[in-house]
């Protein structure tokens, strides 16, 4: 099974932010593609349309099953499996905790309260911070609030997560636990994480695909690890040829 | 097709929530009561009871009043929600998880009218307890007042939440459409059979004017005729219909051209 983008062209309003895109995301092997590029790439816009909240304008995304090559529709899929996760501290209701707002977040899912729940305890565990699951997000820092939406989304368990800067506002220790549960959860036979960043200390520990993204073009598709020193290497030559 | 105790069990959650959020908003939904009770201080005082009274043939002109003003404030809430829960979860960045729900937008946001309602009201039952105090009438009579008007306002509720989404796809193309729902609100106040008997077809055009009628005639024991009735279901139907096909057009629009995070 793959996620198949066909010459997708995407507009806010007039203004064109990508295209022709082409990818393929193969979903039936684990694994955590870092989706790489400068400011105002089209990152987060690629990352929009795989979550299914938008559409593109022309080209093609679909699912394709690759043993008998049957085609499904995307949208539908994206809605019941993939779950993006905005950049900055958004995307959950500040006087609830993260315990309640996963709650909320499960009904609207349809994902089992008590499993997500347990899950979360797990996350929490291991990120520890078992204190904060009852606290209210208004009454978070930074750190804190981009910690409980990761978790909360991990808790949900979508086979397609799509996190967006997930490491801004992160201290060191912060994200040394966010790369083990990065890969943790990667690493899951069932399920694909894309990541945008534009840090390449987390994607070069945490990535085993990479595609890299300017202006609104694909550049290039990677299929394997880079160490830092190469990611640093890839993304010079890429990006900043001119300077 | 979403099945009864979905909804059931969506309402349970969404009324859990909204009341841990009202608690911990408590300056503000107080705020929200205090102006509602103003709006219906004002509403009596300038009401022409006596118009009222003699038009129904009753001396229970203040009662009439009340009734009124329920479906207005009823109403009004379901309108300001389905605009507010776009604008305030798009700055908060709950719309796109919203979008990512396996249920449509428009459902959940009709499920918090819904809770909303409920809350509101726990707060009218009071505001008519207090006027039967004040108007020498019994606390039963308000109850089965304000039972009537829960029941018979649902339909209008719908009509409302109609309007409601006719705004909410200006919040979702235009951003933020300022004060046109508070405005929307007066007239309605203004023009509505709420503090003024009802007079003119135009007032049954709105989602709530025959609603108030049904209720009066129904507390006043008179007859309710059929077309009254099938015209209400049908005013409401159409609102709702209308709001829903322009929201979602909005929806698809903002989906395929927008970002819903430019807010």
């Amino acid at each position: 099974m793959k996620i198949v983008g066909q010459e997708i062209d995407k507009y806010y309003g007039h203004r064109q932010v990508l295209y022709r895109a082409d990818f393929e995301i193969l979903l039936n092997q684990p694994g955590i593609i870092g989706l790489i590029g400068p400011n105002g790439a089209g990152k987060s816009t690629l990352m929009r349309l795989l979550s299914g909240i938008t559409t593109p304008n022309s080209g093609k995304l679909f699912l394709e099953d690759s043993a008998t090559s049957k085609v499904d529709d995307y949208s539908s899929w994206s809605r019941d499996n993939a779950y993006y996760v905005p950049t900055g501290e958004r995307g959950l209701r500040n006087k609830l905790s993260i315990k309640d707002n996963l709650r909320y977040f499960a009904a609207l899912r349809q994902v089992s309260p008590t499993r997500a729940l347990e899950s979360l305890q797990r996350i929490a565990k291991d990120f520890q911070i078992e204190d904060l699951l009852d606290r209210d997000i208004d009454q978070m820092s930074t750190g804190q609030k981009k910690k409980a939406e990761i978790m909360v989304a991990v808790a949900l368990d979508a086979r397609l997560l799509l996190l967006d800067e997930p490491s801004n506002g992160f201290d060191i220790d912060a994200q040394v636990k966010l790369m083990h549960l990065i890969r943790t959860v990667g690493n899951t036979e069932t399920k694909k994480i894309i990541i945008s960043s534009h840090d390449p200390h987390l994607l070069a520990n945490v990535a085993n695909q990479y595609i890299l993204i300017a202006e609104g073009h694909i550049l290039k598709t990677l299929d394997q690890s880079l160490s830092e020193a190469e990611l640093q290497e890839v993304y010079e030559q890429l990006f900043n040829r001119g300077n | 097709m979403i099945r009864a105790n979905t909804v059931l069990h969506m309402m349970q959650i969404e009324l859990a929530m909204e009341v841990k959020t009202r608690r911990k908003y408590l300056l503000a939904t107080l705020s929200d009561f205090v102006i509602f009770t103003i709006a219906y201080a004002a509403v009596l005082f300038f009401a022409d009871v006596s118009e009222i009274n003699s038009s129904y043939h009753t001396h229970d002109g203040v009662l009439l009043v009340l009734i009124g003003f329920m479906f207005w404030n009823a109403g009004v809430m379901a309108m300001d929600l389905s605009m507010q829960t776009i604008e305030t979860d798009s700055r908060a960045g709950i719309l796109e998880t919203e979008m990512q729900s396996k249920f449509p937008l428009w459902f959940l946001t009709l499920i918090r009218s819904w809770v909303s309602n409920l809350i509101t009201f726990g707060y009218l039952l009071l505001v008519g307890i207090a006027t039967a105090i004040i108007v020498g009438r019994s606390v039963l009579t308000i109850i089965e007042i304000v039972f009537l008007v829960m029941l018979v306002s649902c339909i209008a509720n719908l009509g409302m939440f109609g309007l409601g989404l006719v705004l909410g796809a200006g919040s979702l193309v235009f951003k933020n459409i300022g004060q046109w729902a508070t405005v929307l609100q007066g007239v309605i106040l203004i023009f509505a059979n709420v503090a003024i008997p009802y007079t003119s077809w135009i007032q049954a055009v709105l989602p709530f004017g025959l609603g108030i009628e049904i209720v009066r005639d129904l507390y006043l024991d008179q007859k309710i005729t059929l077309v009254t009735v099938l015209a209400y279901l049908v005013v409401n139907v159409i609102f709702f219909g209308v709001g829903l096909l322009i929201f979602n057009a909005a929806l698809r629009y903002e989906r395929k051209y927008g970002s819903f995070e430019r807010f």
